[in-house]
């Protein structure tokens, strides 16, 4: 059977055709639920944002004016909806320690080894603040005055914040790496 | 300025397009969803349609009994017409003479006299047929407002219009009067004076009747139909027989919109709680056909049937904490001798939460009773109203909560639906209200009307968690006087 172009799914949506409907999540629910781990504490979360987040992708589908990219739109979606269920939330920042936190650079051999899965577990380990500001910054790309807005901070906690998660995640991935060289030879 | 990083770098590489298989569920609860709502939005769309096709079949209805009635000739509606003769006619076409200084223009009808006439009789055929058709109508009240058969003209004496009447010949004349804005005066034409709309200047000087003298005019004359016309003299139809009823009937389909919620009590007060945090305020439409009567006082009754949806977005979060402890122990000892000892407990807590998001769907069937009351200014009515409804709800519920020890307190679950039902019993709810309203057309009202429910008491039992309702709203409704 023909595959359907993004348009024709997009026309089939809006006429509420569950059969479009269904390819449409089908077609981008892999990549939409990576970018909600990634925002989300824990997996039960992720469901919870990626179902709000889909339904308001079906609700605003009207707005979508056919140009750009479709998949950019729906991951601008999901994101806003991340942000949103943040802002609701009031989360106990946690900052234990981060302060003494050794800085250091990322082994190479390290990064080698470190899988998707394994960096998406890193990331959604991060406190809630940390987690949203280093997905906002270093991975979607916004800059530090776009992400006080969008969270409703100033742009110095949204720096402060990005180089605390930074050193936190550098502490995650030299803690998984020390393992591997242990006992073993150099060559 | 952007720093750069060598962690965001590494992280955006592998996260910016990384993909993870959503758990199977998840693609029947997010289609589930959209679906849902867009048949609660279709259903929304549908009613406004409803209710808009309810609307114009009423405004239809209207406009056609509006149409016939004027076609029939009814003096209360539109131009006045010439009733038929009762006799077979050979009448000229009424011409219009110029106006001549203090007289007004005729034009002339010239008819074959019945029987009665010729016999000279002081009661015409029409008096009789009136009197064999309208009991009600009396000799004095014909008296005064059947003109004699023959009629030579009209003159205006003390600013009154009169007709003088000639001696009786085989053929009388009747002479048509045109309406002059001057006559009008005579004319009460506010409800206010004690007269109808009704008889309006032209209708009655067209039989050539003298106003002053004719039967008192009253509130909502009883105007013969056409077919009633039939067989009648001009004279005789024009002036129909002013009756004063006591009360108007009257019907009427109305949609309402308000802003509903329930409010949860009995049991132990834990759920009832829970349930009140859970519950919020939302928009709902009714639909409805109510009928009643309207005393002259402006006291009125009315009653009828009126069904209302609603979807109640749902949304509960189960939260469950545990505690993890780990004992650590630390000795520093020297050969068998401990020098020191410390013991640190850490607790970590672990928080798990549960979402359960669905959405209610609630159908509401009540039967109003209301009292009212109404004043007229001009075209406007207000008003005040009040009274009880008897409430039955059925409620469709995805999930909902109790109180259950064994699960933590409380939490969601799906009801049956017996157990649901028990939460929505029967109701007994007091309605307040205010009217606005204006006179489209003489027996059309449109009303909007600000109203205020609260349930007053429920067939539940005190054991048991029930939900009372309570909304607040506008009706628009359409009335239609019979």
């Amino acid at each position: 059977m023909r595959e359907l172009t993004e348009r024709e799914l997009i026309k089939g949506c809006l006429e509420g055709e569950r059969r479009c409907q269904e390819i449409l999540y089908s077609r981008y629910a892999r990549r939409m639920y990576a970018v909600c781990l990634r925002y989300a504490r824990h997996e039960l979360e992720a469901q919870d944002l990626m179902q709000e987040g889909f339904i308001r992708v079906f609700e605003k589908l009207k707005d979508f004016r056919m140009e750009g990219s479709f998949e950019g739109w729906i991951r601008r979606i999901m994101v806003h909806t991340s942000i949103n269920q943040y802002r609701k939330k009031s989360f106990q920042q946690e900052r234990f320690g981060m302060e003494r936190m050794p800085e250091g650079e990322v082994g190479p051999e390290a990064v080698g080894r470190l899988g998707e899965a394994e960096l998406l577990a890193m990331v959604s380990s991060l406190p809630d603040g940390y987690r949203m500001v280093f997905n906002l910054y270093a991975v979607e790309g916004y800059d530090h005055a776009e992400i006080a807005e969008l969270l409703g901070c100033g742009e110095s906690t949204s720096r402060s914040q990005l180089a605390k998660a930074r050193r936190l995640l550098q502490m995650k991935i030299n803690a998984s790496s020390t393992p591997a060289y242990a006992g073993q030879a150099p060559h | 300025m952007r720093d750069k990083h060598p962690i965001d770098d590494l992280f955006r590489e592998a996260l910016r397009n990384a993909s993870a298989e959503p758990p199977p569920h998840l693609a029947e609860a997010v289609i589930g969803a959209a679906q849902q709502r867009r048949r609660a939005f279709g259903w929304f769309r549908r009613r406004y349609v409803l209710g808009g096709l309810l609307l114009l079949t009423a405004g239809a209805v209207g406009y056609w009994q509006l149409r016939a009635r004027v076609g029939n000739g009814d003096p209360s509606f539109g131009e006045p017409s010439i009733a038929h003769s009762p006799t077979p006619l050979e009448a000229e076409t009424p011409t219009l003479s110029d106006a001549k200084n203090g007289e007004h223009p005729v034009g002339t009808i010239t008819t074959k006299t019945d029987a009665a006439s010729e016999n000279g009789g002081s009661t015409t055929r029409a008096q009789k047929q009136m009197g064999a058709s309208y009991p009600d109508l009396t000799n004095e009240g014909l008296a005064a407002s059947v003109v004699s058969p023959n009629v030579e003209g009209v003159k205006e004496q003390h600013g009154r219009t009169l007709v003088e009447p000639v001696e009786p010949t085989s053929e009388y004349r009747t002479d048509l009067v045109v309406p002059d804005p001057a006559i009008t005066t005579l004319v009460p034409a506010s409800p206010a004076d004690g007269v109808g709309t009704y008889g309006t200047s032209s209708a009655l000087l067209t039989s050539g009747t003298v106003l002053a003298d004719a039967a008192p005019m009253r509130l909502w004359p009883r105007f013969p139909s056409q077919q009633d016309a039939v067989g009648l003299p001009v004279a005789a139809i024009i002036h129909p027989a002013y009756v004063l009823p006591r009360g108007d009937w009257w019907i009427g389909a109305h949609s309402a919109f308000y802003a509903s919620h329930r409010e949860w009590s009995g049991g132990s007060g834990v759920l009832s709680d829970a349930l009140n945090e859970s519950e919020a305020w939302t928009s709902t439409i009714g639909l409805g056909l109510m009928g009643g009567r309207a005393w002259r006082s402006g006291f009125g009754v009315s009653s009828g049937v009126e069904s209302e949806r609603s979807e109640q977005a749902y949304r509960h979060v189960d939260k469950a904490t545990s505690y993890e402890s780990v004992v650590n122990t630390q000795m520093v000892t020297l050969n068998t001798q401990v020098y020191y000892t410390t013991v640190d407990t850490v607790i970590t807590p672990t928080i798990r939460e549960r979402v359960s998001a669905g959405s209610d769907t609630r159908t509401t069937w009540r039967i109003p009773v209301e009292a009212s009351w109404r004043t007229r200014m001009g075209r406007w009515v207000l008003g005040a109203r009040c009274g009880f409804a008897a409430e039955f709800t059925r409620a469709r519920a995805s999930a909902s909560l109790i109180n259950d020890d064994a699960l933590g307190g409380i939490s969601s679950a799906e009801l049956p639906p017996t157990a649901l039902s028990e939460r929505y019993p029967f109701s007994m709810v007091g309605v307040l209200g205010a009217d606005v309203g204006f006179l489209l057309q003489e027996r059309w009202i449109a009303t909007a009307s600000p109203i205020y429910m609260r349930g007053l008491f429920n067939a539940a039992s005190a054991n048991s968690v029930s939900s009372s309702p309570e909304r607040a709203g506008v009706r628009l409704q359409l009335c239609y006087t019979l």
